[in-house]
This record gives C-alpha cells, sequence and structure tokens, in this order.
C-alpha cells in the first residue's frame, strides 16, 4: 500500500467529519448527507475504506492464549489477602513537616524591566563559534596543576566513555505530574533533574502562581520516571516565579530547591531549601542569594551565587567595574548546608577573568568552567575559556580551546560521566548578517585535546545567522556522548509569520554526523522549558515520542518539560540506552 | 456489544469481606473468571501490546471483581464493569509506562539499531501503528472497532465526555493512517 494522493472533497467533508460518520456520533441529517455523498465522493471513498481496513486489520489480529496458570496465581493472590488483611492501599504521605512559608516579595513592573537587563547581562547566551581542528597548551591559574590527576571514586563510569554512540529516545515521563493549581493559575516554571549518579531517581518542581500564592509542587521518582509520587506542595508568596533542583551527586535522595525570584526583588532574590529524604520534608538553607549552575556532591556544593545590587538597576549606568562585577557574582564553595560559602574564582578575578558557568563530574568531582575576560561583556571579541580543577577550585589548569572563540558565546557540556572527559562544544554566535550564518559548533570529547568544528544547527542555516525577531531562541544541549540536540523554535517571525513549518521540530547531531536530523515534532501546543525557568522557552507542538523499556534506561542526562498554558504539564526525560 | 446503562465508576478501596462469605463465593467466582477472563485478557493484549502485561492486568481485574463480587453478580452484564476496570488499568499502565513493549516507529525516529530493529521489523505494520498511538487513543480505538462499542459507550469506558471520545477516535485514526502507510511504504 502506498500512500495516495487524496483529492479534495467538493464537500470540504473532512476525515474528522467520516470518522464520527463512522461511528454514528453525528446528527442525523448529518448523517444522512455524507452517506449520500460518500458514495459518489472518491476522497471519502479513499478515507472511508481506509477506516474499513484499519478496523478489519485490528480485528483480525488474535491475541495469544492467556497464561495457563492464571486462574492459580489469582488464587495464590486471593488467599494470600485473605490472610494478610491487607492494609489500605495508597497510604497518603505526611506532609506534617514542610518547608517554612516566606512573605513573598512582589516584583514591580520596573524592577522586572531593570532585571531583566540585568539578566540579559549575565545570561548565558546560547550559541558560540568554534574553530576547526585545534590543540592548545594548557595554562594555570593559582598553584599550577599540570595534569588533571582524576581522584579515585566509588562512582564507576558506566557510560558513556568518549566516542561511544549512544542511542537517545525521549519519555513521557510522569504524566500524574500536575501542579496542584487553583482555576486559573498559571505555570510559570518547572523543572525535572536527575540524580547524577542514580538513573533511577529524579526530581520535578514546578511554580504555579494564582491570584494570592504561588504554589510550589514537588515530586520524585525512583523507578527511572515510571512512577512519580507527589511528595510536597507548599504555598509561598507572589514573588517566586521558578524552581530549580539539584540533586546529590553521591546522595540521590538528598535534594536542593532554589526558588527563583527571576525578575524579583533587588534585596531577596531567592530561597534555598534542602530535602534530605527524597523531597517530603524539607528545611531552610539560605535567602537572598540565587544560585546557578549549582552541584552537589557528599554534602559538597559550588555554585555561582548572584547577587542583586541596586547599582545596576539605576538607570543610566556605566559598564560595572571588576570590583562591582566580583561583588555581585562569586563561584564559591560550601561545606557546611549552604551555611558559609568560600569563593573560589579569586585566581580568575586575579587574572582578569571571570567565570561564567560551573559542571561538575560526578566521579570525581573535577570542576569544569568557562571563563571570559571581565571586559567580555561590552568586549565580546574577548577569548571565551575553559578550566579545570580537581581539588574544588583551588587550583585551576585551563583546557586547550580553539582561538578566538568570542566572550558572547558559549560552551555547551555534556552531563558529565563518571569519570569520562570532558564533553563540550565551543559555539560562536556572532551576529544578525541576514544569509550570513556566523554561527560555528566546535566540539571535544575529550578534555580539549581536539577540536572538531560541527555543522551549524539547521534552524541557524533556515534563518540565516539570527531568526529576526525571533524571542524564543532554539538552544542546543550537549547530550553525554557529544551529541547536540536542538529544538527549532524559530516559528514566529518578527511580523507574526510563520517562519518555517518545521517549527517544532527536535533535532539531532551524532557525534559522527555530518548534518543535522530531524528526529521529529515536540510538544503539543505547549511551551518547553529546557534546562530550568532561567533559559530558553520554546514552543514545540505535537510531540511525538518513542517509549522505552525502563530496564534500558542507562545513564541520565538530560530532561525537559512542557507546561501548557492551562496548568497542564507533561515531561519528557531523556535517557540512554546502554 | 452493549453495555448496560449502569453507571460505570471507580471501584471503591478495598474493605476485607468476611473470610467465610469469600469462600462461599469461590465456586462462582471461578466460573465468572473462566467466562470473562479469555475476553479480558485479549483486550488487555489489544491495548497494552504486551502479553505479560496483560496477564498481570488480567490478574488486577479479577482480583478487583472478587473484591467487589458481591455486587458484581447482580449485573446483568458485568463484563462492562470489567472492561471499565481493564481499560482503566491499561490506561494507568501505559500513562506510567510499564509497558515495556518495543518502541514504536514513527515518522523521522531513528529506529534503535540491534535486538531492537530485529523486534520491530517482526511487528506487523498495525501493531506498530497501533503502538505509536497515546493510549487513551488506543484504547478508544480497539473498544470501538473491535469490540464494537458505540461512541457513548466508549465515552463511558474511557471517563470522558462524547465529544471527547468522538474526537480521540477520529484522532487514533488520522495517526493510523499516517503511521500504518508509512509502515507499508516502508516494507
Amino acid at each position: 500500500m502506498s500512500a495516495p494522493t487524496t483529492p479534495a472533497c467538493p464537500l470540504g467533508l473532512s476525515a474528522d467529519d467520516l470518522s464520527a460518520w463512522r461511528d454514528q456520533a453525528l446528527p442525523a441529517a448529518a448523517a444522512e448527507r455524507i452517506s449520500a455523498h460518500a458514495s459518489g465522493c472518491l476522497a471519502c471513498q479513499r478515507i472511508i475504506a481506509m477506516h474499513e481496513a484499519l478496523a478489519a486489520a485490528a480485528q483480525a489480529e488474535q491475541p495469544p492464549a492467556p497464561d495457563p496458570r492464571a486462574w492459580l496465581r489469582l488464587q495464590a493472590r486471593i488467599a494470600a489477602s485473605q490472610q494478610s488483611r491487607r492494609a489500605p492501599a495508597n497510604p497518603s504521605l505526611s506532609r506534617a513537616r514542610r518547608p517554612a512559608v516566606w512573605g513573598g516579595l512582589g516584583a514591580a513592573a520596573a524592577v522586572l524591566l531593570l532585571s531583566a537587563l540585568f539578566i540579559h547581562l549575565f545570561a548565558q547566551q546560547a550559541l558560540v563559534r568554534g574553530g576547526s581542528s585545534h590543540t592548545a597548551t594548557a595554562t594555570t591559574l593559582a598553584t599550577p596543576v599540570a595534569t588533571p590527576q582524576p581522584i579515585p571514586t566509588h562512582v564507576a563510569p558506566t557510560v558513556p566513555i568518549a566516542g561511544t554512540p549512544l542511542v537517545w529516545q525521549t519519555r513521557e515521563g510522569p504524566a500524574d505530574l500536575i501542579p496542584k493549581t487553583s482555576s486559573g493559575d498559571l505555570v510559570h516554571a518547572n523543572e525535572m533533574v536527575f540524580s547524577p549518579t542514580d538513573a533511577r531517581t529524579a526530581y520535578a518542581c514546578s511554580v504555579a502562581r494564582g491570584a494570592t500564592t504561588a504554589t510550589v509542587d514537588v515530586w520524585a521518582t525512583h523507578d527511572g520516571a515510571r512512577t512519580w509520587k507527589h511528595v510536597n506542595t507548599t504555598n509561598y508568596g507572589l514573588a517566586w516565579y521558578g524552581c530549580k533542583l539539584n540533586v546529590d551527586a553521591d546522595e540521590p535522595m538528598r535534594v536542593e530547591l532554589t526558588l527563583v525570584t527571576l525578575y524579583g526583588n533587588v534585596t531577596s532574590t531567592s530561597q534555598s531549601l534542602l530535602s534530605d529524604d527524597g523531597g517530603q520534608t524539607w528545611r531552610h538553607l539560605a535567602d537572598g542569594q540565587m544560585l546557578t549552575n549549582l552541584v552537589t556532591r557528599g554534602k559538597v556544593s559550588v555554585g555561582m551565587i548572584r547577587q542583586w545590587p541596586p547599582l545596576l538597576f539605576s538607570q543610566p549606568h556605566p559598564t560595572p567595574t571588576l570590583q562591582e562585577l566580583q561583588n555581585i557574582e562569586q563561584v564559591a564553595v560550601s561545606r557546611d548546608d549552604w551555611r558559609t560559602w568560600q569563593p573560589i574564582d579569586s585566581a580568575f578575578w586575579a587574572q582578569g577573568l571571570m567565570v561564567k558557568d560551573v559542571w561538575q563530574r560526578p566521579g570525581d568531582g573535577a570542576l569544569l568552567a568557562s571563563a571570559i575576560s571581565e571586559t567580555g561583556e561590552p568586549n565580546p571579541a574577548d577569548d571565551a575559556q575553559l578550566w579545570q580543577s580537581i581539588d574544588l577550585g583551588a587550583h585551576w589548569t585551563r583546557i586547550p580551546t580553539p582561538p578566538n572563540l568570542r566572550a558572547d558565546g558559549g560552551f555547551l557540556v555534556g552531563q558529565p560521566q563518571g569519570n569520562a572527559p570532558w564533553h563540550a562544544c565551543g559555539i560562536m554566535f556572532v551576529g544578525k548578517e541576514v544569509n550570513q550564518p556566523t554561527t560555528l559548533v566546535a566540539c571535544t570529547l575529550d578534555s580539549g585535546q581536539t577540536w572538531q568544528t560541527r555543522p551549524m544547527p539547521v534552524f541557524m542555516s533556515l534563518c540565516g545567522s539570527y531568526c529576526e525577531g525571533e524571542e524564543l531562541a532554539s538552544q542546543p544541549e550537549m547530550l553525554p556522548d557529544g551529541s547536540l540536540l536542538a529544538p527549532f523554535s524559530a516559528g514566529v517571525a518578527s511580523n507574526g509569520a510563520q517562519q518555517s513549518d518545521l517549527a517544532g521540530h527536535l533535532y539531532l547531531l551524532p557525534p559522527s554526523a555530518n548534518q543535522w536530523q530531524d528526529i521529529g515534532r515536540a510538544g503539543s501546543g505547549a511551551d518547553i522549558v529546557i534546562g530550568g525557568p532561567t533559559t530558553t522557552l520554546v514552543s514545540l507542538p505535537n510531540m511525538s515520542y518513542r517509549q522505552i523499556p525502563t530496564d534500558e534506561l542507562g545513564e541520565p542526562f538530560g530532561s525537559f518539560i512542557s507546561g501548557s498554558p492551562l496548568g497542564e504539564v507533561h515531561a519528557f526525560a531523556i535517557a540512554t540506552l546502554p | 456489544m452493549a453495555l448496560r446503562s449502569q453507571r460505570l465508576s471507580e471501584p471503591p478501596e478495598p474493605s476485607a469481606a468476611p473470610a467465610a462469605a469469600q469462600a462461599h463465593d469461590a465456586p462462582s467466582f471461578e466460573l465468572f473468571y473462566q467466562r470473562h477472563a479469555g475476553a479480558i485478557f485479549g483486550y488487555l493484549w489489544r491495548v497494552c501490546g504486551d502479553e505479560q502485561t496483560a496477564n498481570d492486568l488480567t490478574q488486577d481485574v479479577f482480583f478487583s471483581a472478587w473484591r467487589h463480587f458481591e455486587k458484581l453478580r447482580g449485573y446483568d452484564r458485568p463484563e462492562a464493569w470489567l472492561f471499565r476496570v481493564a481499560t482503566n488499568l491499561a490506561l494507568n499502565e501505559r500513562r506510567h509506562q510499564r509497558v515495556a513493549g518495543p518502541a514504536a516507529s514513527l515518522h523521522g525516529y531513528e529506529r534503535a539499531a540491534g535486538d531492537h530493529a530485529a523486534q520491530f521489523a517482526e511487528r506487523s505494520a498495525l501493531r506498530g501503528a497501533l503502538e505509536g498511538l497515546p493510549a487513551q487513543q488506543r484504547a478508544a480505538f480497539i473498544l470501538r472497532e473491535v469490540y464494537g462499542h458505540s461512541c457513548a459507550e466508549v465515552a463511558e469506558l474511557l471517563g470522558v465526555s462524547r465529544a471527547a471520545a468522538k474526537m480521540t477516535l477520529s484522532r487514533a485514526r488520522a495517526s493510523l493512517r499516517r503511521l500504518y502507510l508509512h509502515e507499508e511504504a516502508a516494507e
């Protein structure tokens, strides 16, 4: 059978009409009209014939015989239940211990705008540029550590090792992940995060803002996102816009939750909570800190602490000085449940560098940091660099990168796996020249020893270098095997027109591939949050997905959740197959 | 197949019936099981696409039936109740991804290599297409086309409105047309 070209029905009857007609679900008059028409309409006949063929094929399928031991097993189960007089199923979760409720702080419109400017100043840039094959000489900060020395650890690298091709699939996650919202509430942000070392443990959170309160819901799964349990609901003030989760690499039941006032108050921008029991009970950790790039391993946290100084909200404001920047943003480590933090980026500042992102390998605890010159933001021609530390920031060694990676670009780093080499892409994003694609991608699978130029994301070639007017930029994600995954969301041009019917498609670039592969559409008229509430929003309708058996779930490396404006939330966890 | 008009609702939480009464019911319950188990298993197999899951869920259905047997055996058409419970269990199963069936093939996706591809190749185009459907669409299609339930009955079994059932059926057919034709063309 081949797909025919179906002529149009002169009455304009749709497949929906014919389906309803087949189901006898139309009013009598309409049904009679279709009956009279269909016999002479080739278009309708084709659809009707296809419906009949599908029904016949379904009816022809013969199920196998049921298990002959089924009755015996059922008898045994009944007998066991009679003996045990089972306790009621689905005992309700105790939520007696809930985190403290903080009063919310309103976010004035002016603050929103100015904060947005501030965010823009420090936001990760989605795209960068790289060069072709390249090798550089390592340099060091502080006490030189010329050669990274992996620290032996009990966390063995399972998958993947550099260059190992992975089959990746998306999977619909918690269908029961429905925020406990009231009518009219809006789900502002949600996030799902896997344990870095336990593929079966993941947590999800959402923030729904209603008229007077914001509700934060937390879910947990310990079977690879097969089933989810709603473990906590807490009402907060209106200030909360987003939630960010982090799971201790050594202790999957230890999870940290940061409530982010994305465009919030100047003096108090977030609240941080800690749970040691898988999200059921929480205790307050800290106020007034916006922690980004947070990683925790063995109760030792490393994160970028961003303050919100009022000086940046006065207009006009000159370019922040080095001291101002250092005051408002620090990379720090805490060993006492966030009570105190010790900066670990002083060596960068001393060299005139500013850290932009931090990652950690769960296996050996090695840190990877990207940095730019402190003049990088106003001067994008400055280089972007990568540095590694194997002693929690006491010493840093530069990882070779291609030259001339612009500071307005950035690095994508695959979810670190065990002690495997860093997989990273430097992406240089230049500008908006129409029909002058200037986005280049250079990737390494061996901690920077070699870099290879990769094809630019397909959406860039479709849109030119930049989709003018596109607010919902398509930010690639790097998968642990070095593949790049990117949604193409350039669906709306500045004039409101649909730029491409490919909008909403997901694109994959495997490490060995020379071109991006369209792997289907995503979403169901929904917005998808990739990487948390502070990153890119994309609109991905009609998500198609494959199911994968839970026992084939490999190491986790990413996730994204879609939340529709109606509050319905679907989650899709991406997992690798071992 | 006509459904009785009785309201089909989620069975209540189990309440341990007196052991004596349960023992007294055992012979007739076995007869009840033997009469309906094959149909329920076949339905669950079609919806879940997995034999083991269908066996497990069939046991769940009849374990629930046993708990409510006193009421259930008073029904003229108890299979309606069984189908409703089976549908709920199957949808819940699919929703929680307990069904470990082979990945459905959808246009534009790379098929997995190795055993997965081999498994897939052995499957019929229709089965592959059915497995690509969302669980509710799949159940609706099977209930309508295989078991002959009316649109209203499908709505009741799925616990949705008639309009939603009509739309679900239409979407199921649309997806099947697309997926089925794609599979046929690929072979």
